[in-house]
């Protein structure tokens, strides 16, 4: 259907990654015969590891995309950047799908998490309470955003083979339907997907506020919130910089710097705010003592702070080196890294348990799960922009 | 009319609490007992307690409500503790061996922190309800009351919480697994004290000091808690190698000795046991030798050293009331008459007198004035 | 233009059963459980009685069953030699410290979950596995549990433990003040009732303040005048008396409030009524509206 059609899906890189996909899920049956602690380092102390700390976390941060870039060409209407809404939403939809699946293995007792969504059991002091409910409800939505891509593939050529084949006529009727509707109720859903993002994004911050004896100073503060919300913004528009690069890259597409660098103007304003929301409650509680004693924490933060938000704001400010591919992705890889490093160290570097006699560090197999995840997460996004309409999408579906 | 029901009813209201009154006297929450005036905080907490809010405090224990002397024999032998027996056999309680030990340090009331006014001491069972729920959360129950007396003590020593000391795990035999004539009735054995130490010490010019143990005790009249106070049992049973026990000889010699220079114990050989003509030059033989130090010498705190002469002491001694044989010469007649100070003059006894001071011829030691007896 | 009508008429709608959802939310996040009862009970455990028998070891292990020793297994004090903490399979441990000034026998602390007045781990718990019992427990309901330890996360004093090598049916793993026995009148927490120096003393927590207080007040000396749980992480029901500082026993000094209010303020604050959500989304579809079409040559383009 277009030329990205013509790519192989296989190549040297793919095997690579279903190696690493595949041993991910070798070490994922072990915990589910064995149990969390037979393929973790948690323990008693230190109950959330890098499952958290990246597959879920930094996960919601990076799938942040989604929910910034409708907003901005939905809701703000600016037509130029119809083009990246698909490949951010794809992003987000499987990145949802991944944290969803990174809470799912992290559960002790996995198949009462429809818990969550009985009210009886609803517990609405509870930020993870919130944050359970804002994902599951936000992946719905984002499946319902994504059905229109799917319509638009198969309506007029639903083909099913062999003893399916007289379904036929039922299932061209339904994508009919679908078509007509989804138009229509679209905008209830966008709107949605902001509000819940917001909501959740936000949320995530809070759940670390619990522990204010054990989340380092340097982190804990009331407003770890706002700063969670703030360096979502960031981070999403970053993260569609960033795998637009890396997609132009594999899939030999051409990578539209006359959109992606007006999107990472956009950045610095966002940054700024993130900086300021950090800074301003660092002053105020005075904890930049604390980059005075080489620690972890203190080179921690530094390199989140640093690498992850000054310099690359510095770099997408200047005319010159956002219109250079390479220095707009570089910039945008810091921020990714950046914000994926601010949710580790809330969540696992930060962490200082009251009686841990050693810190924590993932085992092989903890890693192997959250590299297979994300071996298998991009696997998916080649295989959907390869069969999709994502990244030739000129305009949208939905026009408001 | 009227007028007589309301002066009455007003009478029979007025007089109604008064009679009251006059048949139940407020009764006096202590009873019998007559505590110190002063010491009302032993046991209230409050500043005002009422029979209604006695405010009491947790414990009788520290008040000291106790009173009488009891000797060790006067207690049972043994105690056998069955009230709570459930995990663990009963306890056999050597109460007469406790209460040898206790007679060491703080007596009776080391343990029994109460007892009527008359002297007798009520089983502790009558206060701590065995019954751990039905009491007052402030005083502990038998169980706890049992437990606090033992293993503070027993832990002092024994540095591990071996249950097993005292209890036997129940496997359903009941007491009658347990010999209990084997330590019935023995009091705490005698304690068994070398005659003599010398103790190798710093002091350069008489490192060594010779302490005679039996003579404090046999010659010197000292008790056991003359010297050893405020030790426990861990004092003599610690099993865990902790520091030989060190006296503090300024405490604890210094407390007769005190008058004394480093000399007075300190020296550099090993001294012999004293003795009082050997040290002194003046012979205890024999009428002396029985005598308590203190009857000569006053408290040890206060020694005094006597003057020598007998008269300061023998003030009675008076012709008739002295028999003479008794320093082994028996007077004849014609001495038997005279007046004690006619030989003695100045009544200075200490020194023999001589027959010149009388008689112009020495007769000594061809004549006596009496005959030489054997003394006593 | 037709289409913006709709959908508005469908957004409104939509709106309009979200605030019907959110009502029930809202219940939901009001629950903060029913208020704690007057005569709620709690324990007192004197530190200065402890004498480290590790019996409570044993009655908590045993009666829980949890897998445990012969009761003489439990003479052995070589576990003290090193500092423990509670765990799935011991709800409660005792701990060795350094003996009081001029005391030979060595100093013990218990350890085991608090029962906080206002506990963080119920307050974390999204699906109501963990509740304060009105009557002073904190229980758990492994029925309910998802499994998330968002509780270990949550706890200030790190007591909840967790059975991670259990692959199918793991429990977070806490002290419960034996709640399921002791709703019986009159019935002690089994480490309350087995404890033979009676450290520990069961009852109305209030009542227990004041003992605690007044045996501060008698026994001049042998305690420091400070009450733990009185008021630390706005109260537990367990309260400690000891003879020093109690940092030195591992219990760590807390504000007196509990971490729970701060992120309740924060849930509470942005979700009241779920007004604020609602309200957000009232204003973006205002801007989508209005927000008019900004075509290619009317977009503020990056050349300065």
């Amino acid at each position: 259907m277009n030329e990205q059609a013509k790519v192989p899906f296989f190549t040297r890189g793919v095997m690579t990654l279903t190696v690493i996909a595949v041993a991910g899920i070798a070490v994922l049956a072990a915990r589910f015969v064995f149990g969390i602690g037979a393929v973790t380092n948690l323990d008693d102390q230190y109950p959330w590891g890098i499952w958290i700390g990246i597959d879920v976390a930094s996960g919601v941060a990076l799938a942040a995309g989604g929910f910034t870039t409708a907003f901005i060409a939905h809701i703000l209407h600016r037509e130029r950047f119809h083009s990246i809404v698909r490949p951010a939403l794809l992003t987000a939809m499987l990145g949802y799908t991944f944290v969803a699946l990174g809470v799912f293995i992290d559960l002790g007792r996995y198949y009462n998490i429809w818990h969550v969504l009985m009210p009886w059991y609803w517990q609405g002091n509870s930020a993870l309470f919130e944050v359970g409910v804002c994902v599951l409800m936000y992946l719905t939505v984002l499946y319902i955003e994504f059905l229109p891509i799917v319509v638009e593939r198969f309506k007029g050529r639903v083909n099913w083979r062999g003893g399916m084949a007289r379904f036929n006529g039922a299932t061209e009727k339904v994508l009919n339907v679908l078509d007509a509707t989804l138009n229509r109720v679209m905008s209830f859903f966008i709107i949605a997907g902001v509000v819940l993002s917001c909501a959740h994004q936000s949320s995530l911050g809070t759940l670390m506020v619990i522990a204010p004896s054990k989340l380092h100073p340097l982190w804990h503060t009331s407003v770890l919130p706002l700063q969670f919300l703030l360096s979502a913004f960031a981070v999403g528009l970053a993260m569609v910089i960033f795998e637009s690069y890396l997609a132009s890259r594999s899939l030999k597409h051409p990578f539209d710097l006359d959109v992606l660098a007006p999107l990472g103007r956009m950045i610095p304003f966002l940054l700024t705010l993130y900086f300021a929301a950090k800074l301003i409650d660092m002053v105020s509680r005075g904890t930049y003592t604390y980059l005075a004693e080489p620690s972890l924490q203190s080179i921690s933060w530094l390199v989140e702070v640093v690498v992850g938000v000054v310099v690359p704001a510095f770099i997408l400010m200047t005319h010159r080196l956002r219109r250079n591919q390479t220095w707009l992705f570089s910039a945008a890889a810091m921020i990714v890294g950046g914000v994926a490093l601010n949710r580790i160290n809330v969540f696992v570097i930060g962490y200082k348990p009251l009686y841990a006699e050693q810190p924590y560090v993932p085992a092989w197999s903890e890693v192997l799960v959250t590299a297979g995840f994300i071996a298998i997460l991009v696997l998916l996004y080649r295989f959907f922009v390869l069969n999709l309409p994502v990244l030739d999408h000129e305009g949208d579906a939905h026009h408001a | 009319m009227p007028r007589t029901i309301v002066i009455s009813l007003a009478l029979i209201l007025a007089i109604a609490p008064m009679s009251t009154l006059a048949s139940s006297p407020v009764e006096d929450p202590h009873g019998t007992w007559r505590p110190e005036p002063a010491a009302c905080n032993q046991c209230h907490a409050c500043e005002k307690p009422s029979p209604e809010d006695p405010c009491l405090v947790a414990c009788p224990r520290h008040g000291g409500h106790f009173y009488g002397e009891h000797v060790v024999d006067e207690g049972p032998d043994i105690v056998i503790i069955d009230q709570l027996a459930d995990l663990y056999e009963p306890v056999v309680f050597a109460h007469r061996l406790h209460a040898g030990m206790a007679n060491m340090t703080g007596g009776c009331e080391n343990c029994h922190h109460y007892s009527e006014e008359s002297g007798t001491i009520p089983p502790c069972r009558s206060c701590h309800d065995a019954d751990k729920q039905a009491v007052d959360l402030r005083m502990p129950a038998l169980k706890g009351a049992y437990h606090r007396q033992c293993i503070n003590c027993h832990l002092d020593w024994a540095h591990e919480n071996a249950c097993g000391f005292c209890h036997e795990q129940a496997n359903g035999g009941g007491v009658g697994d347990v010999d209990t004539t084997d330590i019935v009735g023995i009091p705490h054995p005698l304690i068994e004290a070398t005659d003599q130490y010398n103790y190798e010490t710093s002091y350069t010019e008489g490192p060594t000091v010779s302490f005679h143990h039996t003579d404090h005790v046999e010659e010197f009249g000292l008790q056991c808690v003359d010297c050893h106070r405020g030790d426990s049992c861990k004092s003599c049973h610690d099993t865990g190698a902790h520091e030989v026990r060190k006296l503090d000889h300024v405490v604890t010699c210094g407390a007769c000795h005190a008058e004394r220079n480093c000399a007075f114990c300190h020296s550099v050989e090993p001294r012999d046991r004293f003795e009082h003509n050997a040290r002194v030059g003046w012979s205890l033989e024999p009428y002396h030798e029985t005598l308590d130090c203190r009857t000569c010498h006053g408290e040890p705190q206060q020694f005094r050293t006597p003057t020598g002469k007998c008269a300061d002491c023998h003030i009675h001694w008076e012709t008739g009331s002295f028999n003479h044989r008794s320093v082994g010469l028996a007077l004849n007649e014609e001495h038997a008459e005279l007046d004690c100070e006619d030989c003695h003059a100045d009544r200075a006894f200490q020194h023999p007198p001589t027959c010149e001071a009388c008689h112009d011829e020495p007769l000594y030691p061809e004549q006596l004035p009496g005959e030489k007896v054997s003394r006593r | 233009m037709s289409s913006r009508r709709e959908f508005l008429k469908f957004t409104g709608a939509a709106a309009g059963g979200a605030v019907a959802a959110a009502a029930g939310v809202d219940a939901a996040m009001a629950s903060t459980g029913p208020p704690l009862d007057p005569d709620r009970v709690g324990v007192l455990c004197d530190f200065t009685l402890c004498v480290g028998c590790r019996r409570c070891e044993w009655a908590c292990s045993s009666s829980n069953e949890l897998p445990h020793g012969d009761l003489a297994d439990y003479d052995d004090t070589t576990p003290l030699a090193n500092m423990r903490r509670p765990d799935a399979t011991n709800l409660t441990v005792i701990n060795r410290y350094p003996a009081s000034q001029g005391q030979v026998k060595p100093f013990h602390a218990k350890v085991n979950c608090l029962h906080c007045e206002h506990p963080a781990c119920v307050s974390a718990c999204l699906v109501q596995a963990l509740k304060k019992d009105p009557h002073g427990p904190v229980t758990y309901d492994a029925g309910a549990c998802v499994g998330c330890r968002y509780c270990m996360t949550a706890c200030p004093f790190q007591i909840p433990a967790y059975e991670y090598d259990n692959a199918f049916t793991p429990r977070v793993m806490k002290c419960s003040l034996c709640a399921e026995r002791t709703s019986e009148a009159g019935v002690m927490p089994e480490c309350v009732k087995m404890c033979p120096q009676e450290a520990m003393v069961y009852g109305r927590r209030d009542q227990l303040l004041d003992l605690a207080h007044e045996r501060i007040a008698t026994h001049p000396g042998r305690y420091l005048d400070h009450v733990y749980g009185a008021r630390e992480c706005g109260g537990t029901s367990w309260l400690y008396l000891a003879d020093r500082d109690f940092t030195e026993l591992d219990l760590p000094d807390m504000p007196d409030v509990s971490p729970a209010e701060l992120t309740e303020s924060l849930q509470h604050g942005i979700f009241k009524g779920f007004s604020g959500p609602i309200m957000l989304f009232g204003l973006i579809a205002v801007i989508m509206k209005s927000a008019g079409l900004r075509p290619d040559d009317r977009l503020e383009d990056d050349d300065e």
